[in-house]
């Protein structure tokens, strides 16, 4: 290799010599090279190439580029011969393939912009065993799966000979019942991979076909996501959602937000509008990606009855009840993700009604929309005082918000609310650092169009976008406040993380010895301004239109004393400083006011902490469930006071009222995250995995990256599913749960060298971690042997069965037999670990586990009957 | 800060600071994902897409000149990037490519007449480019610039800080040596 030297003696000799004549260029070169035969050589090569002028870098890199990018020619990929080409679209080439050894007939699909990473890779395999197990009459088989050499994913799938869903209605000039009809079968297939926690992503009709038969065929299952994958890898989540189809795709899908159940009702409502007015509701054919995103973001459809209408040129008739069709697609197809069909089974029932000639579920729009319209059209007719309600909340908050945030299109559904800071030297209201923020968080909590983070006083002085960023949400409440004499005041934020925005805020002044007015003034706040700002629209509009609000049913105090206490109670730096005073003081507030919730969420958790930390043993223990179950009755849509209370009840062994108290939450909130984790808790202390896991799935659709959902791993862990359980731990990625858990994974998978790395810097001192960890380092056994013999059983049984499983893979087996007696007594059923759980292998044969098998599966029989009644 | 960042020294090799790095380097995966995408939909035919370096690299600019981070830089830093990405683009194509037909006999069999030469040389251009770096970065930036980012001779030379004529003399000398290594390599 040449140096700089000598590149620039080359360089020189070549310049002198390039632009001369033959002979006097040979003379110059010779003198110039004085005996340097290699200098003069590769000079020599350099004029002879310059004069040739026909390297690479002679062409235009356009010309290159085409040749380098265009696909090479495949003829046979994993024993299929390639027949012809099939299509070609946004995310690769299918082809018409035979089996080679068969000979029958398969769907070849390459995804040639998927350009995977290695650890991708690795996980497709996985993925593909999921989507292999979809087995349903609507939906195309995925008969194979592998990525070539480079890595680009490849699929065969069941060949359909058929037409797209569009494309058949037209030919067989089908009716609307007939229509509706292959929809329905269209969503039963499609509800049925939700069940299996597989969203398709990129339904259209190029995707659906009916066969000749009139049978309909769903394709690429979960193939979008493949694309959406290596998107998301590269940081750059909108690159994916270029390569699907955007007159389909939902508003959530054009910003390149998370994807859920409610994108696929999305598309489904696009589905069904063109199937009844015959045409797309965007017309996005000709416009740029960014008209066509600004489009389906921001515009309101036409009805599909109004294209039906001036199309026949009039009045719709016949049987046909366009209104109802009118509010099937659009409450499918809203765009705001909380406001349409919660789940593909919601809109499946509508069809049914709608063919049963039976009221519709879905509202015209309910509230929200008429009042827009009513608004927007008949301005005039408003009542005076309606209108001045209106003009009040336009111009104290929305108004403002549209204006400065122009470039979002709707407000960020994702809230985390943070601890207050005090800002000023008085420190003797420092509970309300805690008390406001959590109220507010409350009160946030009733609206479905949001979905607000539990709040958690322990991130006080934290940063806020670094919350929010931990929490995944994508605005945050923050505030402060500062007491002077005896007045107080209070500001409050919200701000948008993406942008730093500050989206509203308010500050006002209170006499501090108001307590009660303190806490309506922010009611009042996040009623008018704050709420409708992060997008709560039911808290605004039912104000303007003089309906009750969502906030008027909720559990408000209502006695200064009692609130003071309440107060007080929870300035008390919690359980642990003093438990019992605290407790008496929230008794105290509760004799006063027995009808405020929160104090009795509050008294929960001081008996819970009583019972776990302190002395209060069983008397402790029946309190925190008295006291959770009324708070979960005066606020039955509260998912955390509900959580708070199957959380007490499973650790209580009531698993069956657990799980009673949860289904019925999910009931009322099904658009809630939190509430299908909070089922999938109880029933995985059931010892029904695999309900639990659908609830999981479930929750993970509606709020996908949702940390708190991280637990959900324990059900897939114990089913033996260990790239779900995986999935689920990465929610929480680096933290000392997940690092753990971790451990449990690659233990069950015989890793033990895995785990050891894995491990977090200090053992968990919960769930026999310490002795985990001494086996695993090797310590001596007497150690090991000494750690596990002062192992207690707690009050969580599943941690007891996690220790059991430890205690178990560290050799003492007679610590393990007892703390999985505690665990099954407890109520934890232990099913399918007690059966198929590698790390209780050790225990299996001894004498004395048949008799815990028993027990096992006598808890699980006894939720059964207890869940039957 | 993205700003300091390019006028290093010599930011193509390395000697940058952590930060500044780490900055170029989320400059750099942003246009490299841009690009990569635009190459996609030339590939697939849309009519009036085009593979010419200057219109892609100059709606990549379009494109995420409003994003965060993206705006300190200026358009022609931003160019001197894009070139950069668009040579790992065609590269990582052509790589993908031959990937393929070396699997040959196992499970994936092409068309050998479509077999081109574009693609070895241009493997070959970029392990020659990168031994021109590591002797004078910065005529293997210039050829960068110009080659893969379709810079003018007046952008590059106000990129280098050089004149017009020295970008002409060196580019001349560059082109030289280069054929006559994809020749010999």
């Amino acid at each position: 290799m040449m140096d700089r030297e000598r590149w620039d003696r080359i360089q020189d000799v070549f310049h002198r010599a390039a632009d001369l004549g033959e002979a006097e260029r040979e003379r110059v070169l010779e003198d110039a090279c004085a005996g340097d035969s290699e200098l003069l050589d590769h000079v020599r090569a350099m004029i002879e190439e310059d004069s040739r002028g026909e390297s690479l870098l002679d062409l235009d890199v356009e010309q290159v580029a085409g040749r380098i990018l265009d696909a090479p020619a495949i003829q046979e990929i994993g024993g299929y011969q390639i027949q012809r080409l099939l299509g070609e679209g946004g995310m690769g080439v299918v082809y018409l393939a035979a089996r080679k050894d068969l000979g029958n007939l398969v769907a070849l699909k390459i995804l040639r912009e998927a350009w995977p990473s290695p650890a991708r890779r690795q996980r497709f395999e996985s993925e593909q065993r999921t989507l292999a197990q979809l087995n349903h009459p609507s939906i195309a088989r995925l008969y194979d799966a592998g990525t070539l050499a480079d890595g680009t994913p490849w699929f065969v799938m069941e060949y359909v000979d058929g037409v797209p869903l569009t494309e058949y209605c037209r030919a067989q000039d089908c009716g609307v019942d007939e229509r509706l009809k292959l929809f329905r079968a269209v969503c039963e297939a499609v509800e049925y991979a939700h069940q299996h926690g597989i969203i398709h992503r990129d339904l259209k009709p190029p995707n659906i076909l009916v066969r000749a038969d009139g049978c309909v065929r769903l394709l690429d299952f979960g193939i979008a996501k493949q694309i959406e994958r290596g998107a998301l890898e590269a940081n750059q989540t909108r690159t994916g959602m270029h390569l699907l189809t955007p007159a389909y795709a939902s508003p959530e899908q054009i910003r390149g937000e998370a994807v859920g159940i409610a994108s696929d009702v999305y598309s489904l409502g696009v589905i069904l509008y063109e199937l009844l007015a015959g045409r797309l509701p965007f017309d996005v054919a000709d416009k740029t990606p960014a008209e066509a995103a600004s489009l389906i973001a921001m515009e309101d459809p036409v009805k599909p009855s109004a294209i039906v209408a001036r199309n026949s040129g009039g009045a719709t008739t016949g049987t046909v009840s366009w209104t109802d069709l009118d509010v099937l697609c659009l409450a499918a197809m809203h765009k705001d993700r909380g406001r349409r069909y919660a789940s593909v089974k919601a809109l499946i029932s509508d069809v049914d009604h709608y063919l049963k000639h039976e009221p519709l579920e879905a509202h015209p729009d309910s509230r929200v929309y008429v009042a827009g319209k009513f608004l927007r059209r008949n301005w005039a007719a408003v009542s005076v005082a309606a209108l001045v309600a209106a003009l009040l909340l336009f111009a104290g908050s929305l108004a403002l918000t549209l204006r400065r945030n122009a470039p979002v299109v709707t407000p960020p559904r994702t809230v985390a609310v943070l601890p207050f800071a005090n800002t000023g030297s008085d420190h003797s209201m420092d509970f309300l650092g805690s008390t406001i923020p959590g109220e507010i968080a409350r009160l946030l909590g009733r609206a479905r169009s949001l979905t607000v983070r539990p709040f958690d006083a322990s991130r006080a002085g934290m940063d806020a976008r670094k919350a929010a960023r931990q929490l995944n949400a994508a605005s945050v409440v923050i505030g402060h406040f500062v007491k002077e004499g005896d007045q107080l005041q209070v500001a409050i934020e919200a701000l948008d993380v993406g942008t730093n925005y500050s989206m509203w805020r308010d500050t006002f002044i209170i006499p501090a010895a108001n307590t009660i007015g303190l806490e309506g003034a922010i009611a009042s706040r996040t009623r008018n301004g704050l709420g409708p700002t992060l997008g709560a629209k039911e808290f605004a509009w039912a104000t303007v239109m003089g309906g009750d609000s969502v906030l008027e049913t909720s559990s408000r105090p209502k006695n200064q004393r009692a609130y003071d206490l309440f107060l007080q109670a929870m300035g008390m730096n919690g359980p642990l400083e003093n438990p019992k005073l605290a407790r008496t003081m929230l008794e105290q507030s509760l004799a006063l006011d027995p009808g405020y919730a929160p104090a009795w969420n509050a008294l929960s958790h001081m008996c819970e902490g009583d019972s776990w930390y302190g002395d209060g043993g069983k008397e402790a223990a029946e309190c925190a469930l008295n006291a959770a179950k009324r708070a979960a009755q005066l606020d039955p849509d509260n998912v955390w006071a509900v959580d708070g209370l199957t959380v007490v009840e499973a650790e209580h062994n009531q698993v069956a009222a657990a799980y009673r108290d949860a289904a019925e939450l999910v009931r009322r909130r099904p658009e809630n995250s939190g509430a299908h984790f909070n089922l999938s808790y109880a029933l995985r202390y059931a010892g029904l995995l695999e309900e639990a896991e659908k609830e999981c799935n479930t929750g993970l659709l509606l709020d996908p990256q949702w940390s708190g959902l991280r637990s959900c791993a324990v059900a897939f862990l114990l089913h033996g599913d260990y790239p779900r359980a995986v999935d689920f731990l990465h929610l929480d990625l680096g933290t000392q749960f997940e690092k753990a858990l971790s451990m449990d994974v690659f233990l069950r998978e015989g890793k033990e060298h895995e785990a050891l790395e894995a491990r977090p810097a200090t053992a968990p001192d919960w769930a026999g971690f310490p002795v985990l960890f001494a086996y695993l380092e090797h310590r001596p056994a007497s150690e090991v042997a000494t750690l596990a013999q002062a192992m207690k059983p707690v009050t969580d049984p599943e941690m007891n069965y996690f220790s059991a499983a430890h205690l178990a893979y560290a050799e003492q087996p007679e610590a393990a037999l007892q703390m999985l007696r505690a665990a099954i007594t407890a109520g934890y059923c232990a099913y399918p670990g007690i059966e198929s759980d590698p790390m209780l292998q050790a225990i299996r044969s001894n004498a004395g586990f048949a008799e815990l098998r028993a027990l096992a599966s006598e808890c699980r029989e006894q939720f059964m009957a207890a869940r039957d009644q | 800060m993205i700003t300091v960042m390019v006028e290093r020294e010599n930011p193509m090799d390395g000697a940058v600071p952590g930060g500044e790095r780490k900055a170029l380097d989320e400059l750099f995966t942003l246009t490299y994902e841009e690009l990569r995408r635009l190459a996609a939909v030339v590939r697939r035919g849309d009519p009036s897409a085009t593979l010419n370096p200057t219109a892609l690299v100059n709606e990549a600019w379009l494109k995420l000149s409003g994003s965060p981070g993206i705006g300190a830089a200026s358009e022609l830093h931003f160019k001197r990037i894009a070139a950069r990405a668009m040579r790992q683009v065609l590269v990582e194509a052509a790589r993908r490519r031959q990937a393929g037909k070396r699997s040959g006999g196992r499970t994936i069999t092409f068309d050998e007449s479509l077999v081109v030469t574009e693609e070895r040389d241009l493997l070959g251009l970029d392990a020659a480019l990168s031994d021109l770096a590591s002797i004078e970065p910065r005529q293997a930036q210039m050829v960068e610039a110009r080659f893969f980012g379709g810079l003018e001779v007046a952008e590059v030379a106000e990129l280098l800080d050089v004149s017009e004529a020295t970008i002409l003399r060196d580019w001349r000398a560059a082109k030289a040596w280069l054929a006559h290594e994809l020749r010999i390599r």
